[in-house]
């Protein structure tokens, strides 16, 4: 697993209560897989990244702090191999990772953790 | 004569079957696929060696995107010498970054994404005179139901893949377990484990969904070319005309179909005159073939038609009226074509029987080492 994710902080803030929007993307020629996980109970899959990006909004999270984490997985396809991937929350830019596979490699990934401090 | 040109080619098949005559190609591979996410579906043809003379058929079959794309010229033809064509496709390199969701927003963005641009040069002797043709292509297709393009295939397979989001999960769980709980980090090579069995899991569905995939899944190009004869020896250069070509295979059947061309070429120098004052032409050239493939696709039968006239015509000159003929693939990547039949002849004065003999060849991962996959 090679493929490292830029987290832009190991916190981000939310508001106690206020519905959070997520966001995750990719513009690249491979065939991504991206999650983004809050806490133990939320898990945000999108696979379609060929048919856009996947934006949501979970409901407001009580006052705490959140354990979160970013995965990607990267596959090469018929266009080629590049991922370009971005996942945010409340419009903020947490983590991102671009590339491209290695030659000869068919699949990698990475992951990245932060915390969501909700107050 | 047919026995006689058999013969002779009989020795050659027995060279070029060789893994040692693989080896000698050195980089030569072939496969009209796009990485391995394309069948070997066809021989690769290289859109601008119909204009300098390298394809002896009044088909244009369809330019499959690939990386790279080589033909070598007719092996044992006295027509001509040391031809070969070259195309690239410009999306499928690390240059152009036109993403999956660019290609799945409809038939224009799969056709911009599949533009290839190829270049041929073929050598031809006209009244005891050496010439050199040149000619450049731009091309570009699309699949009638985009479901049946390959890249979509492959794309609905990671879609529809779940053993693969079973693993990825296992993955995801033994993370955050190690993460929250405070255990220790997942080792490199646990690591390592789950990434194999995530990636293992999406190769059986990409190779269950690539079964699907089609020679003869219908589809349309349309190509246009340009080029330029030159006397070796010097004496000035002349177009060999600008074409627009449409071509199309349509399915008929599991393990049929039928191709059908039409090219179209203004201002082309009509040979005959080359050495006194050149005479300009344009012309109108339609073909159709029918071809069956065996059932593992190695082999596909064919015969062609076409409206090529015997009329001196520098477009049509060599090109065959009828013929049969066979594509046989020796491996992977590698294509022998092989045709028969009449022609018009190179001097425009009647007509010719005539066999033809092509090695077609493809490297599918030269601008990127590709993982060893299989079919």
């Amino acid at each position: 697993m090679s493929i490292s994710i830029n987290s832009t902080s190991t916190t981000v803030s939310a508001v106690a209560g206020k519905p959070i929007k997520l966001f995750l993307g990719d513009t690249g020629k491979a065939r991504v897989s991206m999650n983004i996980s809050i806490g133990k109970e939320i898990s945000i899959d999108h696979d379609e990244t060929w048919s856009g990006k996947r934006e949501t909004t979970i409901p407001g999270l009580p006052a705490g702090t959140y354990q979160c984490f970013v995965f990607l997985y990267v596959f090469r396809s018929g266009l080629g191999a590049t991922y370009n991937s971005a996942y945010k929350i409340n419009g903020q830019v947490v983590a991102s990772a671009k590339g491209n596979l290695k030659d000869g490699v068919f699949n990698d990934g990475g992951d990245a953790k932060f915390k969501l401090i909700v107050s | 004569m047919l026995i006689r040109y058999l013969l002779s080619t009989s020795i050659f098949l027995g060279i070029v079957a060789s893994p040692a005559f693989g080896q000698e190609l050195g980089k030569l591979e072939e496969d009209p696929s796009l990485k391995k996410y394309l069948v070997d579906v066809a021989p690769s043809p290289v859109t601008a060696g119909g204009l300098v003379g390298l394809s002896k058929s009044a088909i244009t079959t369809i330019q499959t995107a690939q990386d790279f794309g080589i033909l070598l010229n007719p092996l044992t033809s006295k027509d001509s010498k040391a031809g070969m064509g070259i195309s690239v496709t410009p999306s499928r390199t690390d240059f152009v970054n036109w993403g999956g969701a660019f290609y799945m927003k409809g038939k224009l963005h799969q056709a911009a994404s599949n533009v290839t641009i190829s270049y041929a040069q073929n050598f031809s002797e006209i009244a005891a005179v050496s010439y050199k043709k040149v000619a450049y292509s731009l091309d570009t297709y699309f699949y009638f139901d985009q479901e049946r393009d390959p890249v979509i295939l492959g794309y609905r397979a990671f879609l529809n893949c779940p053993a693969r989001r079973t693993a990825q999960k296992d993955y995801q769980d033994a993370v955050k377990s190690s993460v929250m709980n405070e255990q220790p980090a997942m080792s490199a090579e646990k690591q390592a484990d789950h990434f194999k069995k995530i990636g293992e899991a999406q190769k059986t569905c990409d190779t269950d969904a690539m079964k699907a995939v089609k020679w003869n899944d219908s589809r349309i190009g349309i190509s246009y070319s340009d080029g330029d004869i030159e006397n070796e020896s010097g004496g000035g250069k002349h177009s060999l005309g600008r074409s627009l070509i449409i071509s199309s295979i349509i399915s008929t059947g599991d393990d049929s179909g039928v191709y059908a061309s039409y090219r179209r070429t203004q201002d082309a120098v009509d040979t005959k005159s080359l050495g006194t004052a050149a005479k300009f032409e344009n012309s109108s050239l339609a073909a159709v073939r029918f071809v069956s493939g065996t059932g593992d696709a190695s082999m596909r039968y064919m015969i062609e038609f076409s409206n090529a006239k015997s009329s001196g015509s520098e477009v049509t000159s060599g090109l065959y009226q009828r013929a049969l003929g066979l594509d046989k693939q020796l491996s992977k990547g590698v294509w022998l074509q092989f045709r028969y039949g009449k022609s018009t002849a190179n001097d425009g004065k009647g007509t010719v029987n005539k066999g033809l003999l092509n090695l077609a060849i493809t490297p599918s991962c030269l601008l990127a080492k590709c993982p060893d996959t299989k079919k």
